[in-house]
């Protein structure tokens, strides 16, 4: 099964989108003792960039500053391949969906995937930006076992009428950007978000847990992005999970790295040990929220 | 191990259309471009932003595409979207996906959706994961829509582009369109997606950027055309194939491809691939669908747009081998070869 081989996070509020997400990159290849060239497929799950640089892809702009890949050598028929992906603080849910079937076809031998956000114009205190100035990581390859790793990624949406509020809507105004536009980002949250999102959590668990009985509520540990005050606590309390860590970057949300900052804060807190079971959640914008379960493998996690 | 096959194929077009003389005549910034000798580019669809947007032509290429596929909404595990950005209206959406929305319009209840971006190279990398994801056996079907709406570099480039060696020179090429195809699991070998394999040279990233300008209100792209199209960049996807190929125990020649589908940048351009192509690989190239005349160059949809047309027409018959060459900023380059069926009913 496919393993979360290493973990990391970066946390500098003076850095940007792209630094954050090189930094905790490099952080997590140097822990698994991997160089960059050994990364056979990035995957960018951040949300909010640098100077709102939508081509090319924020991926790229990472694999040249990680010196992965920087041309093709003809022979070698490597891929080293980059690409951004796109869905709020579940973005890493799908990489990792994405990742398991990379490895499982032998596509892929070492995916990483990066997730960071910034304000775009660089304001890591903006008021009316609600998110941290932060980066993560996750080192994907293929587990030496059939037993522990990651199970199967279970992603819902909410039911939304027409016009109804996605719960979080981030944005750059064309109109009224004016010649600020690269330094500019709207975010709204509805009022409403924090009930929506736990609702929708709260399906995709009820979910996940009729179809993966390993994944028994009174001997799993529950991992959580923060999209909401107690998103975690909530949860657990619900379904009576033993454990719980909701990610913790202050008085702002950790944005698209949410759920990569939750894990990577638990491991190094040592309260996990080999055979644990964890259940990963991540809420967000959609509102959409999603689930997989994680048997931590032999030798611990990163 | 399972294979996916490419089951249907839809598209939309904004309802503007122009000539190529009509676009540059809007031109304010005093600059003089002669777009249509340079490129070929006599023609394209752009968007009216107060009607049109990336979710009204997402939503309409998917369902053209679902027409005649066999398929209901319902039926779709997945639906990834591949445009280069995002536009609700005049907001550019960084959050929520566009995905999730378009699966919402159309009725998609059981899809996971999500975003990748890649530019020109959008559509290729939402097949590339959803082939992988079906041969993984984690879904059934899917779909790739990419709703591209690029136009609003060219009104940046209308408002600011001046000399001919200008970097906003290549978008004055662009233009609107949405794409849409379902993949499923393949049965045997008469229509199936045979591989997809990607790359990016990051050392060429910085050579097309995207983003809000500063001089005035709107959104540029700037881009190095001589280093991008230089013959090292043109010869990297053929040294790429045929690298695939020699693992495969195979060649280009050995392929038998009944046509290539080049990304649709410019007549000239995609000539060059081509000629690269017959280099690198020694063989000849199998003929060339091209329409970047009459659509210009619609970011990551062209090549999807380009066998729309064609299939549309009657001159691709079912059971043809199309080799598809992605050319992307990033620099992205890959293939992918599929044998289709009747994919537009």
């Amino acid at each position: 099964m496919t393993i979360l081989r290493n973990s990391a996070v970066s946390e500098d509020p003076a850095l940007g989108s792209i630094d954050h997400a090189v930094a905790a990159a490099r952080e997590c290849l140097a822990g698994a003792g991997l160089s960059a060239a050994d990364v056979d497929v990035l995957m960018n799950v951040g949300v909010y960039r640098d100077a709102n640089i939508v081509e090319p892809s924020n991926a790229a702009l990472i694999q040249r500053e990680l010196g992965m890949h920087l041309d093709y050598e003809p022979g070698s028929a490597r891929p080293g391949f980059s690409l951004d992906l796109r869905n709020g603080a579940c973005g890493v849910l799908n990489a990792l969906q994405a990742a398991n079937a990379l490895l499982a076809n032998g596509t892929a031998e070492h995916v990483l995937i990066v997730g960071s956000d910034a304000h775009p114009g660089g304001r890591a205190d903006a008021t009316d930006f609600p998110y941290a100035t932060v980066g993560g990581a996750f080192l994907v390859t293929k587990g030496i076992d059939a037993t522990t790793g990651l199970g199967a990624v279970h992603l819902q949406a909410a039911p939304r009428p027409d016009g109804a509020h996605p719960g979080v809507a981030g944005y750059l105004d064309l109109k009224a950007m004016g010649r600020d536009g690269a330094r500019t980002i709207t975010v709204e949250v509805a009022d409403d978000f924090t009930e929506r999102v736990i609702g929708v959590a709260r399906t995709a668990v009820r979910n996940y847990l009729a179809n993966h009985p390993e994944a028994a509520a009174d001997s799993t540990v529950l991992v959580t992005n923060d999209p909401a005050p107690d998103f975690a606590a909530t949860l657990a309390a619900d379904f009576g999970f033993a454990r719980h860590h909701q990610a913790d970057t202050g008085s702002r949300n950790a944005g698209s790295s949410g759920l990569i900052i939750a894990y990577h804060q638990l491991i190094r807190s040592g309260a996990v040990r080999e055979g644990d079971q964890l259940l990963l959640v991540a809420g967000g914008s959609g509102p959409t929220a999603g689930c997989v379960g994680y048997r931590v493998p032999v030798g611990g996690a990163g | 191990m399972n294979r996916s096959r490419i089951r249907a194929l839809g598209a939309a077009l904004p309802a503007g259309e122009f000539t190529t003389d009509e676009v540059l005549n809007r031109m304010s910034s005093g600059g003089e471009f002669d777009v249509e000798r340079i490129t070929g580019i006599a023609h394209r669809h752009m968007v009216d932003r107060t009607e049109e947007d990336t979710l009204t032509l997402g939503v309409a290429a998917a369902l053209d595409c679902l027409a005649g596929s066999g398929y209901d909404p319902a039926d779709l595990d997945v639906i990834i979207c591949g445009g280069t950005t995002v536009h609700d209206g005049f907001r550019m959406v960084f959050e929520p996906s566009a995905a999730g929305e378009i699966a919402r319009r159309i009725g998609a209840v059981n899809a996971t959706g999500y975003d990748v971006a890649n530019a020109c190279g959008g559509t290729m990398t939402g097949i590339y994961l959803l082939d992988n994801l079906i041969r993984a056996g984690v879904v059934r079907t899917g779909m790739v829509v990419t709703p591209e709406v690029i136009s609003p570099v060219t009104e940046g480039a209308l408002a600011e582009a001046v000399d001919a060696r200008d970097p906003q020179f290549a978008a004055l090429t662009l233009a609107d369109a949405a794409v849409a195809v379902v993949l499923d699991r393949a049965v045997d070998d008469a229509e199936a997606v045979h591989y997809i394999d990607m790359i990016t040279c990051a050392e060429y990233s910085g050579l097309c950027i995207a983003k809000p300008s500063d001089s005035t209100e709107n959104m540029i792209m700037l881009t190095d055309n001589l280093t991008m199209q230089a013959a090292p960049r043109r010869e990297t996807w053929a040294k790429f194939h045929r690298d695939v190929l020699a693992k495969k125990g195979t060649t280009f020649a050995e392929e038998n491809f009944d046509y290539i589908v080049f990304h649709q940048l410019g007549v000239g351009f995609t000539e060059k691939l081509a000629e690269s192509g017959s280099k690198i690989h020694g063989a000849p190239m199998p003929p060339r669908l091209a329409c970047v005349e009459k659509y210009g160059n619609t970011g990551a949809s062209t090549h999807f747009l380009v066998l729309r047309d064609y299939l549309s027409r009657g001159l691709i018959p079912a059971g043809s081998k199309i080799c598809f060459v992605p050319t992307a900023s990033g620099m992205v380059f890959g293939v992918l070869s599929a044998t289709i069926g009747e994919l537009v009913k």
